[in-house]
């Protein structure tokens, strides 16, 4: 299947930008199932200074600075993606096997795996998160079949709500108030996976929607979309979303991964100058006419 | 005296005997007589200042720690050997992570630490460098004389300063005793540094700077010393800028490149777009230009990582299988709770050890309750990979000057490394501390120093310390003055001119109490009109508004005690004082040493008056002996104040900076004197002596006496205070200086023929003052007021605001601070 996802970005300020310095973490990386054709990312005002690096993680970011004075900064990236269903292994060992197995791990693999099982700074397992997990999942249940019950459970417990939670939220709170959207969720599930010694990272991305039957697509009504991801050792990562209440299937667009949302943010800078200011975002997830590549 | 340092008996070696010999020679009483000059010496230099208010705790101790040569040798090969392995290790960490996956370090000594700051990764070396430029550690030797490595620190220098300032000081106190025993000296070591930072550059065409957190950091005074001593500016992460991809130093004469920096700042505080710190510490784009080697970082960003004491455990392993040898200065024993073994071994003997947390605190497992230890259990089994552990070390006693007499006290020395082109280089000696707490790596817990010296068994060549000639042959380029500078510069002068100018009326004010004028009849006639003047110039938005105070001695208590004593009345003479001490602490690298030494008395004389304050009672004005005292405080301050003003005059560059100074003093000075006008003259009714007391306060009684001869006369006085251009002490002279001043700043030539708004304030400021006609400002209205006169003290008092706001939007705005810009969430 092929995709086109167009991500605008725009910051109206009501003063003057001199100077911003931003990283972009828009544009999809290749993964098992997913090839990203081509891509690009336009920028205005014309930044000075753009280029392209291959993070920690080896997610793509863009870095650019604007010294052209301006009140209105748009970041719109484009990207066509080549999507297959990836297979999911049919047999996964007992969840309370996997922290062992990956501690003596020191392969490429293994350690990104072991960095995933490590706190990082928006997550960071308590107490509280860890008896919450440790109710979920049961005793020798299969690894997968122990995390699905997971996302369930969550999909469950939490009510999906945009004004409950910002993106500084923290997870206790999100705990408390048993609200929050796609980020939130995917923080906790991974925060439960942690608590447990089961290494799990976070995903941002898109997800295809479809309009109901009979009607058209609007344009622009799609929106950036973020759900966790769980370490098989021998097979590698299986992708869950707790917001709806699945694995990942071929609708699913990756474009980075890492411990939590700091590591993937879509937009961040530092701009001199600006005052208050509004922000827009418009998705757009278009499937494009079928035909080989 | 015998044993009197380091292991003295096994070492025969003549000028260790010497050292000995002759220390034992001075004696205890000479000593403790020599640690007094230490302590005058340490206060000039400004080591001991009283930053915010509190008094740093430093002190010299004036017995050398020594160590022979032979001895020093074996230590330095250890450390230049820990070097290398640092730096082979940090290539690995930001690079391939071989040292992971080959199982030799365990990957969460890494992955979890704080240190490790994955942006770095990749971000590649300098061409010409692969080391670390520096090392530092704090080494110690146990009671059998072995030599161990408590930790070490990568990300700055710190105590580098204050080891040179050490041994500036140590000379100065035993200078016989230094020259004779054939010490090591440091210069060459600063040379070397020198060199190393030019060659961390990739480009040739900026400058080296020393980036610091600020003034609130509490070794400011180590950088700005530094800075001085090595001739790098002294700059803030707001002084510079990412632009084009480059980094350059905002200054009045425009953005001006730099190549390196040396940095004072946490990793995490350098850059706010990619390591997250805090946005004023740092510059955003920073780690993107080292990238692209658009400019050099010392110690390269994200080294903290090596400061994680877990690596302890690893170096043996470590050091055997990256540089094929065994690791010649050991640690002192360290556990990882990390590895399991490790983690009960910690967990058994928790209430003997020592337990450090990364990246947040350090327990003392033998002053913990029970309570807390369980707590502290539970942290380390639920994380174990933050914490290490180890037992207390106590290192070896060395004899140290203390009430009086001497006593053994256990010593940590701070060395130095610098790199080479094939090697590391130490600082002979470093930085020798004497602990009460043998546990803590903090600068701050040296509470008293020792200048260590290396001791060659050959006579030492002579090395001028100062003023080295620099390798190569062309000189650095020098950036201009960063805005920030000037900014403090002219509020500096603000400052001391407006603490002058209230001393001068107190003093005034003071002497009529003690001594009231025989022919004047009622004492306090004219205290309204000082009261008026004094609160003007203490508190400018409050001016024009009369004073309700009645002339009585309450109301002189009151104002005495509010405008001259209170530190927390806004405007008081010691709010004054404060605030250009801070000022002056925040331009300290251009201050020269004996510009610094006249601050310092001032401080002093800042203290004596927090002192009389504090015991002043409610009858200030009719206490004899309490008006004397604080007149002699005044009477020190104006001297000191007449320094500071000579000083400036006479032992500053005469650069941009120095302009901004000179700019804020006479703009000050100005004001004030338009303040004092009008509180003495706009009244006709006031009489001679008043008049007579505003010469005085302005320092023109005699040149008065020597023009006119005549009796004091309004429209004289107005002559020679207002529209004199020659009279250092009048308007008309401040203005026309004011106004040529404005024409020399940077940028202000190329405009014409159009003018800036400062140019254009200023030239309508003297203007208006050159054109006056002086019978016309005398008119008075029915209630006998000078509303002429007036009315145009208060106009070019309105103006002269104006000016002062179009600089700080000329000069001083731009540099204006960077901010997060709001992000925006995955939903």
């Amino acid at each position: 299947m092929r995709y086109q996802v167009t991500h605008q970005t725009r910051y109206a300020y009501q003063q003057m930008v001199t100077l911003c310095h931003n990283e972009a973490c828009l544009l999809p990386r290749d993964e098992p199932g997913q090839r990203c054709l081509s891509s690009t990312v336009d920028i205005n005002p014309r930044p000075v200074q753009l280029s392209e690096r291959r993070d920690y993680y080896g997610n793509r970011v863009s870095y650019f600075a604007i010294q052209t004075p301006h009140t209105v900064l748009t970041v719109t990236a484009v990207s066509t993606l080549l999507l297959d269903s990836v297979p999911i292994p049919v047999d996964s060992p007992p969840w309370e096997a996997v922290h062992a197995q990956v501690m003596t791990d020191i392969s490429a693999a293994g350690l990104i795996a072991r960095d995933m099982l490590l706190d990082s700074p928006f997550i960071k397992p308590d107490a509280v998160i860890h008896d919450y997990a440790r109710a979920v999942l049961a005793p020798g249940q299969p690894l997968l079949e122990a995390v699905m019950q997971l996302t369930e459970r969550i999909h469950q417990d939490f009510i999906y709500d945009p004004h409950s939670t910002t993106v500084v939220t923290p997870l206790s709170e999100v705990l408390h108030k048993r609200r929050g959207v796609c980020q939130d969720f995917a923080h906790l599930a991974i925060a439960c996976l942690r608590s447990l010694g089961i290494p799990a990272r976070y995903v941002s991305g898109y997800l295809e929607t479809l309009p109901p039957p009979d009607q058209p697509k609007l344009q622009g009504v799609d929106a950036s979309h973020a759900w966790f991801a769980v370490y098989q050792p021998g097979h590698g990562w299986v992708d869950f979303d707790p917001t709806n209440r699945q694995m990942r299937t071929d609708q699913y667009i990756t474009t980075a991964w890492g411990r939590d949302y700091g590591d993937v943010t879509p937009l961040k800078g530092v701009i001199s100058g600006g005052g208050p200011h509004e922000l827009t975002v418009a998705v757009d997830v278009e499937r494009l006419a079928s035909f080989a590549p | 005296m015998a044993g009197l340092a380091f292991c003295a008996e096994q070492y025969g070696s003549d000028p260790w005997q010497y050292l000995q010999r002759a220390l034992a020679e001075l004696g205890a009483v000479e000593l403790t007589k020599r640690q007094q000059l230490i302590r005058r010496l340490l206060r000039d230099s400004g080591v001991a200042d009283h930053g915010h208010g509190v008094l740093r705790p430093w002190l010299l101790d004036p017995i050398p720690l020594a160590i022979p040569s032979e001895q020093w040798q074996s230590v330095e090969r250890g450390l230049q050997q820990r070097a290398e392995l640092l730096s082979v290790l940090f290539q690995d960490i930001y690079g391939p992570q071989r040292v992971l996956r080959q199982g030799l370090l365990p990957a969460e000594i890494v992955l979890a630490d704080p240190g490790f700051l994955r942006p770095c990764v990749g971000q590649g070396v300098s061409a010409g460098h692969w080391r670390l430029p520096f090392h530092t550690a704090d080494v110690a030797q146990d009671a059998a004389g072995q030599s161990y490595v408590l930790s070490e620190g990568v990300q700055r220098l710190a105590g580098l300063g204050y080891a040179l300032e050490n041994r500036i000081v140590l000379s100065r106190v035993l200078p016989s005793l230094f020259r004779d025993a054939r010490v090591h000296r440091l210069a060459q070591f600063f040379r070397v540094l020198r060199q190393c930072l030019q060659t961390v550059a990739d480009t040739e065409n900026g400058c080296t700077v020393l980036m610091t957190p600020g003034l609130a950091h509490p070794d400011y005074f180590e950088h700005a010393y530094l800075a001085n001593y090595l001739g790098y500016p002294l700059v803030q992460g707001n002084d510079l800028t990412v632009r084009d991809g480059g980094v350059f130093v905002r200054s009045l004469d425009g953005l001006q490149p730099v190549d390196v920096i040396l940095r004072w700042n946490n990793d995490r505080d350098c850059d706010s777009l990619e390591l997250g710190g805090l946005s004023r510490l740092g510059v955003a784009g920073l780690l993107q230009a080292v990238r692209q080697r658009r400019v050099g970082c010392v110690n390269p960003l994200g080294c903290a990582v090596l400061e994680n004491p877990a690596l302890a455990v690893y170096l043996p392993q470590l050091c055997r299988a990256l540089l094929g040898e065994d690791l010649q200065l050991p640690s002192v024993e360290t556990l990882w709770c990390g590895d399991p073994v490790m983690c009960t071994a910690v967990l058994e003997h928790l209430s003997e050890m020592i337990v450090y947390e990364r990246g947040r605190s350090r327990y003392d497992g033998r002053c913990l309750a029970q309570e807390a230890l369980s707590d502290l259990r539970q942290a380390i089994q639920t994380r174990p990979w933050g914490f290490t552990a180890r037992r207390p070390f106590i290192p070896a006693a060395t004899p140290v000057v203390r009430d009086g007499g001497l006593q053994p006290l256990p010593v940590l020395l701070r060395t130095f490394l610098i790199a080479t082109t094939d090697d590391y280089l130490a600082l002979p000696g470093g930085l020798g501390g004497v602990i009460a707490d043998s546990e803590t790596r903090d600068g701050k817990a040296y509470g008293v120093g020792k200048d260590t010296w290396v001791l060659a068994s050959e006579p030492i060549q002579p090395l001028s310390l100062l003023n080295t000639e620099i390798v190569g042959t062309t000189p650095a380029p020098i950036p201009g003055v960063p805005s920030r500078v000037a900014e403090n510069l002219f509020w500096l002068g603000r400052y001391a001119e407006r603490a002058d100018s209230m001393v001068r009326l107190l003093r005034v004010m003071l002497l009529e109490l003690l001594e009231p004028d025989p022919e004047q009849g009622a004492e306090l006639a004219h205290l309204p009109d000082f009261l008026r003047a004094l609160r003007w110039l203490a508190q400018p938005a409050q001016e024009g508004d009369e004073v309700s105070d009645v002339a009585s001695a309450t109301a002189l208590d009151h104002a005495i005690a509010e405008l001259l004593l209170d530190a927390q009345t806004v405007g008081s003479l010691v709010f004054n004082l404060e605030a250009m001490l801070n000022a002056a602490r925040a331009v300290r690298e251009r201050i020269s040493p004996d510009l610094w030494r006249v601050i310092a008395g001032i401080d002093d004389d800042l203290q004596q008056l927090h002192t009389v304050a504090a015991n002043a009672t409610d009858a200030i004005g009719t206490d004899p002996a309490l008006l004397n005292a604080i007149l002699e405080q005044l009477n020190q301050l104006l001297t000191a104040g007449a320094a500071f003003n000579g000083l400036t005059l006479d032992s500053m560059n005469h650069g941009q900076g120095w302009r901004f100074l000179m700019i804020g003093r006479r703009m000050e000075r100005a004001q004030q004197q338009l303040r004092l006008l009008r509180a003495a003259l706009v009244s006709e009714t006031v009489g001679s002596p008043l008049l007579e007391a505003l010469l005085n306060v302005c320092d023109s009684l005699m040149t008065y006496r020597d023009r006119y001869r005549i009796q004091i006369r309004t429209d004289a006085v107005l002559e020679l205070l207002l529209l004199d251009e020659a009279n250092p002490r009048a308007l008309g002279y401040q203005l026309r200086h004011l106004q040529l001043d404005i024409d020399r700043l940077p940028g202000q030539q190329a405009r014409l023929p159009h003018r800036s708004a400062e140019q254009r304030i200023s030239l309508d400021v003297l203007t208006r003052l050159r054109l006056v006609e002086l019978p016309k400002l005398l008119v008075t209205d029915a209630s006998r007021r000078r509303f002429v006169l007036d009315d145009f003290l208060v106009q070019l008092g309105g103006r002269l605001t104006m000016l002062s706001e179009a600089l700080a939007d000329g000069y001083f705005r731009h540099a204006e601070r960077p901010r997060q810009l709001v992000t925006y969430r995955d939903e």
